[in-house]
Order: structure tokens, then C-alpha cells, then sequence
């Protein structure tokens, strides 16, 4: 087995597979840290950074971030409204402003809840518009897709595992799936994603962290610290562990039956 | 005469010494070992084997048909980032 590991998207990544081409896990992380470039909003000059100051024009987009901004429209539709892309304001208000190993900021007042997406975000073929005061932040979203696309270049039999994000691809070295840790057991996945939603990791002050909740503009208040989910595809579970972990426990497996593949619910405490 | 009482000063005072450090040192069954080897013993015995995540708290885990567990360690997982 061939693998790879490194650090870019704010955290570890890594690569493994059976039998790929020669540079391909070389070219996969090269590709990892171009997209990082590309659509992180810790850079003034990133593209991401670049649409997010145009907001209130048409701007023309690469395929890579007109694919993520469709991502996120789907995502919004798919968590009825609880992954919202456009939830940057409320995080800058919480004191996430900067990369996180330098630290949370002063917090200013939180700004009203974000309109429902569709109305603040609209993508066309090449272009796409932001509604003047709205800011998108791609987060767990873009370590999903990133995830899925770079597996299915990669080749037949692999994983991408991108920050806990993750796509295994094909049967594994046994044949019946990669084993990847979920919660504390260990699954088998074959052509499944898998991703980890939490409140904990990313904290800077008593409830200050990372997850926004749409519907409050503040960092989400749930009974949950954890929640991790396996889909189709690693977009999917992304999305899956974000609304779990905003619903609580009492909701949440109601929503994710049907949903997702499998689920893993930490509680408080 | 002299050398006789210096001698039974200092077997008294040895004895008082000796007296005052055992009451101040009492025998305590709740001390930790020293270097703590119990501790470490149980910490290693209870390290996970392969990438499979520890969280703080017993997640409740549900698989849906389709999705098998294993014993075989895990070569990466999923985590919060």
C-alpha cells in the first residue's frame, strides 16, 4: 500500500492506495495545497477572498469554485437550510478572524441571521454573484468535495482523508473495504464517505467555536460535541454530521435515518 | 564522667529525633508508587491499536445495513477538524 501524508486545509491529510501510477499521491497533494490557495479566506488574494470582496457583481469564477459555490447551494437544500455557506459574517462576529493556531479575536455583536441562501447566492456558468454584505465560507463543505474529486482521480482503490473528511474508494487491500476508525469502532468502507462534525476542536472561549447555527448567527448550542457520518460520498456525510450535530441528540437520528449511511453522537459530558 | 553524660545526651537525643521524623512521616496505603508504574502499566494497556478515534465520551453508534464493523485496525479516521 502506498501512502502519503501531510498537512494543508488547517490540518493533517492523508493519502493511501493500492496499485496507483507512479506520482500520484505526489500530484495529489500538490493539488491539495493549490485548491488550500485557492479557496481559503485567511488570504486577501485567495479567489475565495477575491469573490467575497466583489459581492454585489458578477464575477467570473474558476470550475473549481463555481463547482463548490453549486456544492453549497445543494448542501443548503439538502440540510433544509442548516448548512449555510454564507455564515462568514457571524463567524468573524464570534472572533474566528484569522487562521486559528494564532488565536480568537475580540467578539463584536452578531449580526442578524443570513437570508436563506438562494437569495444571497447565485452561480451561471463561469460567474457567480454574491449579495452585497454576504461573505461565503466554504469550510467542512470544501474538505468534502476536495476529498471526493481527488479520489476519483487518484485511481480505483483508494482513500483521501482530508482533515477527517474522507472518500474510500474500491474494495481495500482485503476486498471488502478500507477500515477507517468511525467513533471508536472501526468500519469497512467501500465507495463511502465518511466526515466528523464538532464543537470542540476548534474553541477559542466558552461557547465560542467554529459552527455557526444558521438560524441564530451564533456558534451553535447544542447537547452534542461530536457527531461523524457516512454517505455516498464525503460531501454527503459532511453535510450529514454538520445538521446532526446542529438538530441534538433527541433529533438527530430521526433526520439521519434514511440519510446517511451510519452515524456516531457524542454527547456533552 | 564527663564523656558518660555526653554520650547519654546524644543516645537521647537520637532517640527523640528518630521519634519526632516517624510521627511526622505517617504510612499512607493511598500514596502513589514511585516512579508511578501502576498508572503507566493501565495507560498502555488501554492504547488503541490502528487510526480508530478515542473521544472523550462513549459515542452512540448506529451502521445501517450495508456497513460492516472490524476488528482490523483502522489505517485512518474520521475526526473533527
Amino acid at each position: 500500500m502506498q501512502q502519503r501524508a501531510f498537512t494543508a486545509l488547517g490540518g493533517d491529510c492523508e493519502l493511501f492506495g493500492i496499485d496507483l501510477a507512479a506520482d500520484v499521491l505526489e500530484r495529489g497533494e500538490a493539488w491539495v495545497h493549490q485548491m488550500h490557495d485557492r479557496l481559503t479566506r485567511f488570504s486577501d488574494t485567495s479567489e475565495l477572498s477575491r469573490f467575497n470582496a466583489a459581492a454585489g457583481a458578477w464575477v467570473a469564477v474558476s470550475d473549481e469554485l463555481e463547482a463548490l459555490l453549486r456544492e453549497s447551494l445543494r448542501a443548503y437544500e439538502v440540510s433544509e437550510g442548516l448548512v449555510h455557506a454564507a455564515t462568514l459574517p457571524a463567524l468573524l462576529a464570534a472572533g474566528y478572524t484569522r487562521d486559528f493556531t494564532l488565536g480568537g479575536t475580540p467578539t463584536t455583536a452578531a449580526p442578524p441571521p443570513p437570508a436563506p441562501l438562494p437569495e444571497l447566492l447565485e452561480v451561471r456558468t463561469g460567474g457567480a454573484k454574491l449579495a452585497r454584505g454576504a461573505a461565503i465560507d466554504l469550510g467542512g463543505i470544501a474538505k468534502g468535495w476536495l476529498a471526493d474529486r481527488l479520489a476519483a482521480e487518484m485511481g480505483a482503490n483508494c482513500v483521501v482523508n482530508l482533515c477527517g473528511d474522507l472518500y474510500a474508494r474500491g474494495p481495500g487491500e482485503t476486498g471488502e473495504g478500507w477500515p477507517v476508525g468511525f467513533g471508536d469502532t472501526t468500519v469497512l468502507l467501500h465507495d463511502m464517505g465518511a466526515a466528523t462534525s464538532g464543537t470542540t476542536k476548534r474553541m477559542w472561549g466558552p461557547g465560542l467555536h467554529h459552527l455557526i447555527d444558521p438560524r441564530t448567527a451564533r456558534p451553535a448550542v447544542t447537547d452534542l460535541t461530536e457527531v461523524s457520518a457516512l454517505a455516498k460520498t464525503a460531501t454527503d456525510a459532511e453535510i450529514f454530521a454538520k445538521v446532526g450535530l446542529l438538530l441534538g441528540a433527541t433529533e438527530a437520528p430521526a433526520w439521519l435515518q434514511g440519510r446517511a449511511l451510519g452515524w456516531s453522537l457524542v454527547e456533552n459530558g | 564522667m564527663g564523656y558518660r553524660a555526653l554520650a547519654s545526651l546524644v543516645a537521647a537525643a537520637a532517640f527523640a529525633g528518630s521519634g519526632a521524623f516517624v510521627l511526622s512521616h505517617p504510612k499512607s496505603d493511598a500514596a502513589p508508587l514511585q516512579p508511578p508504574v501502576a498508572s503507566a502499566v493501565a495507560k498502555a494497556s488501554t492504547a488503541p491499536t490502528g487510526k480508530t478515534q478515542a473521544p472523550k465520551a462513549t459515542p452512540r453508534i448506529t451502521l445501517q445495513p450495508g456497513v460492516r464493523a472490524t476488528d482490523l485496525p483502522g489505517i485512518t479516521y474520521t475526526h473533527v477538524s
